[in-house]
């Protein structure tokens, strides 16, 4: 057993938060805080500025811009954006999802098109995925696209996509065969959201963000749209998600952020005179969040050294990972919602009302987001009965 | 950083897995519950030959010398057999007792003896009260010319009636807090000790200690008169590692009972592992357990090194202690009526993890230390 985090990579830390102590202003944190358009902020200023030292892409391979950089440099960086709230929300759709699509599976002449600008975080991404009929059942999705000549021809409508109202590309995935078996008639295709016949519908979510309904009416593009094979989508698709396995490693340290502030508060703020963490039940609760966090940490080390070894890969640590997060993350948002009483309800427009900045009302309504956002709660409990603990369906 | 058990310690695990496997079985652990010694000396005698009651003890007096992460390991497959034996009570709490707060002569005479299983040394700590703070210290020694004499009850001793020596805490100095604790090794012989036998949920053989005006010798003193306190608390820590390393082993069996018997259970037409009310309730116990047993290796590691351990140590206890009564509430529920039968092993680790749960202190309080921690942390950035 060794927890010792990797020595070397700590003058790499000191730079990035040197890097974000200067060029996180105020006015740039604020878009974490009140940018309508992405949830958890985008600011193509410091998303540019991340490009240009490398940061945004450090475990690419070289000859796509990245670095080759090992996971727990990555690890590093993201524990630090986390940690410092840094707005780039739409250019971890770009880096961590489209962009891995494109380095596996995409030929060169598509790969020189699309990853460069990624790399130097200039290209900002939507993804297409869930469709008003096809959800959690994704493989039902009936986005149709035809081939005639040299073109497909696009026609059905994507749901609740954030950040492409001014994105720069837009990863789909549409039916290309209906005859086949749902998995097997599925495609993976890019194309520029402002191609003629596209219309987005924007939709608010109940915290006051954008994301869109699109519709395809006969939208026309060139045949080098498809990524990868044909009707293989479905399977690329499957393949990107196990790569993500190295994405969000850091998140924790932001749920650190927020168990910080709340002792803070807890011990800051009185009832009666007698400080609030002096109450059983939140000195309780709290102890209990600080220790969600912790174990938060080590899974996702666990994830990053299985991954960095080269040995088996971590599926059932990251499937672990993902119920942990996403069904016992839950119960500290409450929580702190509550330890805050009255003043839990406040929103970023009471400023003057809403203790650590109005953070918990928006932790409150993103939580329930995140039950089903990206896969529901109860999916990745089927994925680990399933797949972790091989139980019969 | 390499989280799991390095390679040594692999063949500790596998070894120890194979042979509780073969020797200590569902049947033996229900036999040793009502047994009057509560373990199998034959047992005893084999797992102290492999060298597990002197893991900790260093070599010079006779021990293995290996560190909490080796111990952490080890206790995983105790904890996951359920194996009935005093290594808990003598080769850890007893024998990182004599190590944290004898000097060398009460070290040469009495670790050998743990680290070969010939004797056993169990420590009497807790009273009525239960807790592990120092004022649940309230029994008394006063001084009796040159010696001393000790009087109050111990409770929830292990192994009292077979173990060889005492070591009692007692009070030298009257008070609450951790000044004026004293640690006195006693004959359990002596006139003025009487042993009975507490009815547990495990039965796993605690005592009643009543010392009656028990005299001892100046030279029964164990480290400094009235500064035992650091001592106690160093070994609670390391202890409490070890019981929640334990109960890891027991929950990851909880875990396989239930997998394995969701699978044969046919209902409906299909195995009960089928339904998904069911798969839910077990992905949450391999989440809990995942979760845990990294805590567990990184309070064991941090001690192992000498690191601050005061935080990691009751994170580790209160989610091992959490993630076993998961394990073993759901799996015995999805064993239905047939996991109530005493010959059910799930129905072990059941009781087991109620046991585990408070030894060493229990979820609340070591919660209780944690937030205590946080709040001496100074201010985040920005207030």
């Amino acid at each position: 057993m060794d927890f010792t985090f990797p020595p070397e990579l700590e003058e790499f830390r000191k730079e990035v938060k040197e890097f974000m102590d200067t060029e996180l202003t105020p006015e740039i944190r604020d878009e974490y805080e009140h940018c309508t358009d992405y949830p958890h902020g985008f600011n193509k200023a410091i998303t540019k500025k991340l490009g240009q030292r490398g940061w945004l892409t450090l475990t690419w391979p070289k000859e796509v811009g990245g670095e080759d950089a090992s996971v727990w440099k990555r690890v590093v960086f993201d524990e630090e954006m986390a940690a410092n709230h840094c707005p780039i929300a739409a250019h971890q759709v770009s880096a961590n999802f489209a962009g891995p699509a494109v380095v596996h599976f995409a030929n060169d002449e598509q790969k020189q098109k699309l990853l460069p600008p990624i790399t130097r975080g200039e290209s900002t991404w939507g993804i297409g995925l869930t469709e008003p009929n096809a959800g959690t059942d994704l493989a039902s999705l009936e986005l149709r696209a035809v081939r005639d000549g040299d073109e497909w021809v696009l026609n059905g409508s994507k749901m609740f996509t954030e950040h492409v109202q001014d994105a720069d590309q837009y990863f789909l995935i549409t039916r290309t065969d209906v005859e086949a078996p749902k998995h097997r008639g599925v495609s993976i295709i890019v194309v520029d959201p402002k191609t003629p016949g596209i219309v987005m519908t924007p939709l608010w979510t109940m915290d006051g963000y954008r994301v869109n309904q699109v519709f395809f009416e006969d939208v026309r593009v060139p045949s080098d749209a498809l990524i990868g094979e044909e009707n293989r989508g479905f399977y690329h698709l499957a393949m990107t998600l196990n790569t993500m396995r190295s994405s969000g490693l850091g998140a924790w340290t932001e749920s650190q952020g927020d168990l910080d502030e709340l002792v803070q508060y807890a011990k800051e703020t009185t009832e009666n005179g007698t400080p609030l963490i002096e109450d059983s039940w939140v000195a309780d609760g709290i102890a209990d969040f600080a220790i969600y966090v912790r174990i938060s940490r080590l899974l996702a080390y666990r994830v990053a050294s299985m991954l960095e070894s080269g040995g088996p890969a971590p599926d059932k640590e990251t499937s672990v990972r993902g119920v942990w997060t996403k069904v016992y993350g839950q119960k500290h948002v409450k929580f702190a919602s509550d330890v805050m009483g009255m003043s839990g309800q406040v929103g970023k427009y009471s400023p003057e009302h809403a203790p650590m900045m109005a953070r918990w009302q928006r932790r409150y309504i993103g939580a329930i987001a995140g039950s089903h956002n990206g896969g529901t709660a109860e999916n990745i409990l089927n994925t680990v009965a399933l797949r972790v603990l091989g139980l019969p369906r | 950083m390499d989280l799991g058990p390095n390679e040594a310690q692999q063949i500790i695990k596998t070894n120890a897995r194979q042979f509780l496997e073969d020797s200590c079985t569902t049947e033996h652990v229900v036999e040793m519950e009502e047994d009057a010694t509560g373990f199998d000396p034959a047992i005893w005698k084999q797992v102290c030959d492999f060298g597990w009651a002197g893991m900790l003890v260093p070599e010079q007096y006779g021990g293995f010398g290996g560190n909490m992460t080796d111990m952490a390991v080890l206790a995983e497959e105790i904890g996951r057999a359920l194996l009935p034996s005093p290594l808990f009570a003598s080769s850890v709490v007893g024998a990182l007792t004599v190590m944290a707060a004898g000097n060398d002569d009460q070290k040469q005479a009495l670790l050998p003896g743990i680290a070969d299983g010939t004797s056993l040394v169990t420590l009497a700590l807790n009273e009525p009260s239960g807790t592990y703070e120092p004022w649940g210290v309230q029994a008394e020694a006063t001084q009796d010319g040159s010696g001393w004499e000790l009087s109050g009850t111990k409770l929830y001793v292990p192994f009292a009636d077979a173990a060889s020596t005492l070591i009692v805490a007692a009070r030298t100095q009257a008070g609450d807090g951790p000044d004026g604790v004293t640690l006195f090794v006693v004959d359990p012989g002596a006139a003025g000790v009487t042993s009975t036998i507490l009815d547990t949920i495990f039965q796993d053989h605690q005592f009643e200690v009543v010392l009656d005006g028990v005299s001892v010798n100046a030279d029964a003193v164990l480290g400094a008169v009235g500064g035992a306190w650091p001592a106690i608390q160093q070994v609670l820590d390391q202890a409490a590692v070890a019981v929640a390393a334990q109960s890891i082993g027991g929950a990851e069996r909880s875990l396989e009972l239930a997998v394995d018997y969701s699978q044969e259970r046919v209902q409906f037409g299909r195995p009960i592992g089928s339904f998904q009310a069911l798969q839910h309730k077990m992905a949450r116990m391999v989440t809990e357990v995942t979760g845990a047993q990294l805590l567990v290796y990184e309070a064991a590691w941090r001690l192992a090194q000498g690191l601050d351990a005061s935080i990691e140590v009751p994170m580790a206890k209160a989610a091992a202690s959490g993630a076993y009564t998961t394990c073993s509430i759901e799996g015995t529920h999805i064993f239905g009526g047939a996991g109530y039968i005493k010959e059910a092993a799930i129905q072990l680790h059941f009781r087991r993890a109620k046991g585990a749960e408070v030894q060493m202190g229990d979820p609340r309080w070591h919660r209780k230390r944690i937030t205590r921690l946080l709040v001496q942390q100074p201010a985040p950035a920005g207030h």
